[in-house]
C-alpha cells in the first residue's frame, strides 16, 4: 500500500540540511526492502567478534605469564568436524543459489525449491555433524584425563570449543526454522501442524536466509580461527 | 512491526499491551520504571553506607531488630557496609545509568526521532527488555541469600571475587548472583544495542539524513556502538569468572595464594588480567551512562534558548570522538595495580585528549546558550546543572588522569567525588532533564513546574554539598573503601566533614519525594497538553501525546529541515518543525 505523506513532495527543493527524499535518508523502508536483518547479522557479528577477542587476550596473556604451557594433544577428530563444518558452508552456498532460482510462481514443488531444502537440510545434517564430533572431542580428551580445571590449554579449549559450539546452535535453529517453513510452504504433507512457524514472503525469506547465511559463514570462519589459535599459535 | 504495514492501532490484550509489550514506546517506560526502582534501592544502600560513615560507633536498635547480622553486637559491620557499597554501586550503574539514559529514552524516542514505527526488532526488544528484569532479580536476590551481597565492589576485584565463601562473606552464594547477574545483563544490552543501531541506519523516515537526525539520536547511536563493543568483553570476564569460581580453573587466581591459613589450589592466573578486561568494558561504560545526558543537553538547550545548536557537526564529530578516545583509556583506571611507565604515560596522554572534544561540547553548549531567548523551564534548568556537573567532575578528571597524581589520590574519596559528580550526578541530571521535557510527550500531561524547579535547587545544592567536601577529604587523605576512618589517627579530624556530608545525603534523598509525587501526581492530573507544548521542531512533537501505537498513524512523516532550526531569520514563528515542507527563509 501507499502510505500518504505529510504533503505533497513534488517539485519542492531540498538544499538544507542534506539529501532530502530520494536521498539516503528512509531506503529500504519497504518490508521486501528491508536491510534490517542483514544490519542487524553484522552488528551482531561485530558483538560475538569482540566476546572472541576479549577471550584471545586472555589467551595470549595467560600463556605469555605461564612458563610451564603445556597445550593439550589436538583430537584427531577435529579435522574431520572442521571439514564438515567447511563443507556445510558450500552446501549452504548451493542453497542460495538454488534460492535466486525460486520465483513466486514455482512456489510449491518447483525443482529449484526442491533444491533450496534440500541443500538447507544436508547443510543441517552438517552442522550437526559437527556438534556431534565436538563432542566426541571432548569425551576423548577426558578420557585421556584432561578437564577442564586441568590445564590452562584445556580450559580454553573447553571454553572456546563450548562457547563456539553454542553459537553454533543458533545456527543451526535458524536454518532449521527456515527450512521447516520451506517444507511447509513448498508442498510438503505436514502444513497444519507447522502453522505455529507463522508466515514468510519470499523476499523476506531471502533477506532472513542472507542473514543466516551470513552467521553461519562466520560461525565457520570462527571455528578454524579458533582451531588455529589453540593448536597452531605459540 | 516496522515500515507501512502496520498502520492501524491493533487492540491486544492488557497483557501483550502493557506487560509482554512488542511496543518500543511501552518497553522505554518499562526500563524508566525498572530504572526508577532500582535507583531507590541503591539509595537506600547509599544510607546504610551514610549512616556508617559518619557514626561509625553508633548503635540502631530498630535496624538490629530488622537485621540481626548486619547489626550483630550493635553498630553495623563492616561487612555488612562493604556489601552495601558493592550492591550501590553495581545497581547504580548496571541499572541506573545504563538503562535509563540508554534503554528508557532511547527506546521511546529514537525510533520516534527518525520517524520510525517501531524498533527494527520489537520482539528481540521486548526480549531485551525482560532479559534486564531477570538480571536485575538476580541481582537483588544476591541481597538476601546466606553470608548476605558480595563485599568485592562494584568492580568486583579477583582474586577477592574469584574465591569463593573462604575470602569472605558474601563471596559465596552472593558473588555467584552477582557474576551471573552481569552475565545476564551483558546479553541484555546487546540485544538493544543491535535494535538502536538498525533502527538509526535503515528505519528513518523519507528527509531523514544523517545531518538532519537529532543530536540525542547521534548519541543513542554512539552510546549503542559502545555497549556493542564493550559489553562482549565484560561477558567474557564474567565467563571466566564463573569458571574461576565453579569450574575450578585458573584464569585469574594466582598460585601459591594463602587466604585464611589454606594454600588455594589454583595457580598461574593473573589477577590483573581481570582488571584489564573489566576496565576495557569499565571506561566506555561510562561513556555509556553519559552520552545520552549530553545528547539530551544539546537537544533541550538549543530548544530553551530558541537557537540552533552552536555547531552541530562538531557536536557529533566531538560525540564520536568521545566514543572512540573512550576504548583507549581503560590503563587509567589501573595505575596502581603495577604497569610500566611508557604505558602508564599513553594511557595519561589518550585520557588527557578526552578533554578536547569534551571542551568542544562544554563551549558549544555555552555558545548556543549565548544570546538566546532563554525560557527557564525545570528541563533547561537541569540540561544547565547537567553542564555545570560536566565542567566540575570534568576538571578533576584531567588531574586524576596524571599518574603521578592519581597514584597519590587513587584510593581516597578524591576519585569518589570524581566519578560520583560527572558520571552519577550528571547523568541523573540529563535524566531528570529528559524526564522534564519528554514527560508530556509519555503521558499527555505537564509536570508542575514549581515542583520541578524546587526539585532542581534542592538537588543542585544538595549534590554539591555531597561531593565538594569529598575532594577535600580525599585530598587530606581519607581512604575509599574503608567502613570507618576513625581508627586512623590522621584522619579523626576529617570526621565532621563526613557528618556533614551524610546530613545533606540525606536532605538530597528527601528532597527526591519532591520529584516522586510530582511524577505520579503528574500522571493524573498533570495539565493536559497538545502534541507540542514546547514549540520544539523533531519528530515526535508532530504526533498526538502520548503518540499512537504506529507512532505517525497513517501519515508518512517526511522531513526537510534538520532538527534545530529555532529562529530562523524570516520565519513566521520562531522555529521550524522538521516536517515543514515549506518556509520562507531570508537570507
Amino acid at each position: 500500500m501507499v502510505a500518504r505523506t505529510l504533503k505533497d513532495t513534488a517539485g519542492i527543493r531540498f538544499d538544507t540540511g542534506g539529501p532530502g527524499p530520494g536521498g539516503n535518508g528512509g531506503e529500504g523502508r519497504e518490508p521486501g526492502k528491508s536491510q534490517v536483518h542483514y544490519t542487524g547479522m553484522f552488528f551482531a557479528l561485530a558483538a560475538i567478534g569482540m566476546l572472541f577477542v576479549a577471550l584471545t587476550s586472555a589467551y595470549v596473556v595467560r600463556q605469555g605469564l605461564d612458563p610451564a604451557w603445556k597445550p593439550v594433544r589436538m583430537p584427531a577428530i577435529l579435522w574431520f568436524n572442521t571439514f564438515a563444518l567447511i563443507t556445510s558452508s558450500f552446501t549452504l552456498k548451493k542453497a542460495r543459489w538454488a534460492l535466486t532460482r525460486v520465483r513466486v510462481s514455482t512456489l510449491s514443488g518447483g525443482g529449484a525449491t526442491a533444491a533450496l531444502y534440500g541443500w538447507l537440510t544436508l547443510t543441517l545434517v552438517l552442522g550437526f555433524i559437527f556438534l556431534c564430533g565436538q563432542l566426541v572431542a571432548w569425551r576423548r580428551l577426558s578420557l585421556e584425563g584432561l578437564y577442564l580445571s586441568t590445564s590452562p590449554h584445556s580450559s580454553f579449549f573447553y571454553l572456546l570449543s563450548g562457547l563456539h559450539g553454542l553459537h553454533l546452535l543458533g545456527g543451526i535453529a535458524a536454518i532449521l526454522w527456515l527450512d521447516l517453513i520451506i517444507w511447509r510452504d513448498h508442498g510438503f504433507p505436514i502444513q497444519r501442524g507447522l502453522n505455529w512457524l507463522g508466515k514468510l514472503e519470499l523476499p523476506v525469506l531471502r533477506r532472513k536466509v542472507e542473514a543466516t547465511a551470513l552467521y553461519w559463514h562466520s560461525m565457520g570462519a570462527l571455528w578454524v580461527y579458533l582451531l588455529l589459535l589453540l593448536f597452531a599459535w605459540r | 512491526m516496522a515500515g507501512p504495514a502496520a498502520v492501524h492501532e491493533v487492540r491486544r490484550s492488557f497483557i501483550r499491551r502493557y506487560i509482554f509489550s512488542v511496543d518500543h514506546k511501552v518497553i522505554g517506560i518499562q526500563y524508566l520504571l525498572l530504572a526508577l526502582v532500582s535507583v531507590t534501592v541503591g539509595m537506600i544502600l547509599s544510607v546504610f553506607m551514610r549512616l556508617r560513615l559518619a557514626w561509625p560507633e553508633e548503635k540502631w536498635p530498630l535496624l538490629q531488630q530488622l537485621m540481626p547480622t548486619a547489626f550483630a553486637g550493635g553498630p553495623m559491620t563492616p561487612e555488612f557496609y562493604l556489601s552495601m557499597m558493592t550492591m550501590h554501586g553495581t545497581i547504580m550503574v548496571f541499572f541506573v545509568l545504563t538503562t535509563a539514559p540508554l534503554s528508557g529514552f532511547g527506546n521511546y524516542f529514537l525510533p520516534i526521532q527518525v520517524g520510525a514505527r517501531d524498533m527494527a526488532f520489537p520482539t528481540i526488544n521486548m526480549l531485551s527488555f525482560w532479559v534486564t528484569f531477570v538480571a536485575l532479580g538476580v541481582m537483588i536476590c544476591a541481597l538476601f541469600v546466606t553470608g548476605g551481597a558480595p563485599i568485592s565492589g562494584w568492580t568486583g576485584y579477583a582474586p577477592l571475587s574469584a574465591l569463593g565463601e573462604i575470602a569472605g562473606p558474601g563471596l559465596g552464594l552472593g558473588q555467584t548472583l552477582w557474576v551471573i547477574s552481569i552475565a545476564i545483563f551483558c546479553v541484555a544490552s546487546l540485544l538493544t544495542s543491535l535494535n538502536f543501531l538498525t533502527t538509526t541506519l535503515n528505519l528513518r523516515a523519507r528527509g531523514m539524513s544523517l545531518t538532519r537526525m537529532p543530536l540525542t539520536v547521534w548519541a543513542w547511536f554512539t552510546t549503542a556502538i559502545l555497549a556493542l563493543l564493550a559489553f562482549p568483553v565484560l561477558l567474557a570476564a564474567g565467563i571466566l569468572l564463573i569458571l574461576d569460581r565453579v569450574g575450578g580453573t585458573s584464569f585469574f587466581i594466582p598460585a601459591g595464594l594463602i587466604v585464611s591459613d589454606r594454600v588455594i589450589p589454583h595457580e598461574g592466573g593473573s589477577p590483573l588480567l581481570w582488571q584489564h578486561l573489566f576496565w576495557f568494558f569499565g571506561h566506555p561504560e561510562v561513556y555509556i551512562a553519559i552520552l545520552p545526558g549530553m545528547g539530551v543537553t544539546s537537544h533541550i538547550l538549543s530548544t530553551f534558548a530558541r537557537k540552533p545548536v552552536f555547531a552541530y557537526r562538531a557536536m557529533v564529530g566531538a560525540i564520536f570522538a568521545i566514543g572512540f578516545i573512550s576504548y583507549i583509556v581503560w590503563g587509567h583506571h589501573m595505575f596502581m595495580s603495577g604497569m610500566s611507565p611508557y604505558s602508564s604515560m599513553a594511557f595519561s596522554i589518550t585520557t588527557l585528549a578526552v578533554g578536547v572534544p569534551s571542551a568542544i561540547k562544554t563551549f558549544n553548549w555555552l555558545a548556543t546558550l549565548w544570546g538566546g531567548q532563554i525560557r527557564f523551564t525545570a528541563a533547561m534548568l537541569f540540561s544547565i546543572g547537567f553542564v555545570s556537573l560536566f565542567v566540575s567532575g570534568g576538571v578533576t578528571g584531567l588531574l586524576l588522569a596524571q599518574p603521578a597524581v592519581d597514584i597519590a589520590l587513587h584510593d581516597t574519596y578524591f576519585v569518589v567525588a570524581h566519578f560520583h559528580i560527572i558520571m552519577g550526578v550528571a547523568a541523573i541530571f540529563g535524566i531528570f532533564a529528559g524526564l522534564h521535557y519528554w514527560f508530556p510527550k509519555m503521558f499527555g500531561r505537564m509536570m508542575s513546574e514549581t515542583l520541578g524547579k524546587v526539585h532542581f535547587w534542592l538537588t543542585l545544592l544538595g549534590v554539591y554539598c555531597v561531593f565538594m567536601p569529598m575532594h577535600f577529604l580525599g585530598l587530606a587523605g581519607g581512604l575509599r573503601r574503608y567502613a570507618q576512618l576513625t581508627e586512623f589517627e590522621f584522619l579523626r579530624p576529617l570526621q565532621p566533614i563526613h557528618v556533614f556530608i551524610s546530613v545533606a545525603a540525606f536532605v538530597t534523598i528527601a528532597a527526591q519525594l519532591v520529584f516522586l509525587f510530582n511524577f505520579f501526581w503528574s500522571m493524573k492530573r498533570g495539565q493536559a497538553v497538545g502534541p507540542n507544548p514546547w514549540d520544539s521542531t523533531s519528530l515526535e512533537w508532530t504526533t498526538p501525546s502520548p503518540p499512537p501505537h504506529d507512532n505517525f498513524g497513517p501519515l508518512e512523516p517526511v522531513v526537510y529541515h534538520g532538527p534545530y532550526e529555532y529562529g530562523v531569520p524570516g520565519a513566521s514563528k520562531d522555529y521550524v518543525m522538521q516536517t515543514e515542507p515549506e518556509v520562507e527563509v531570508g537570507r
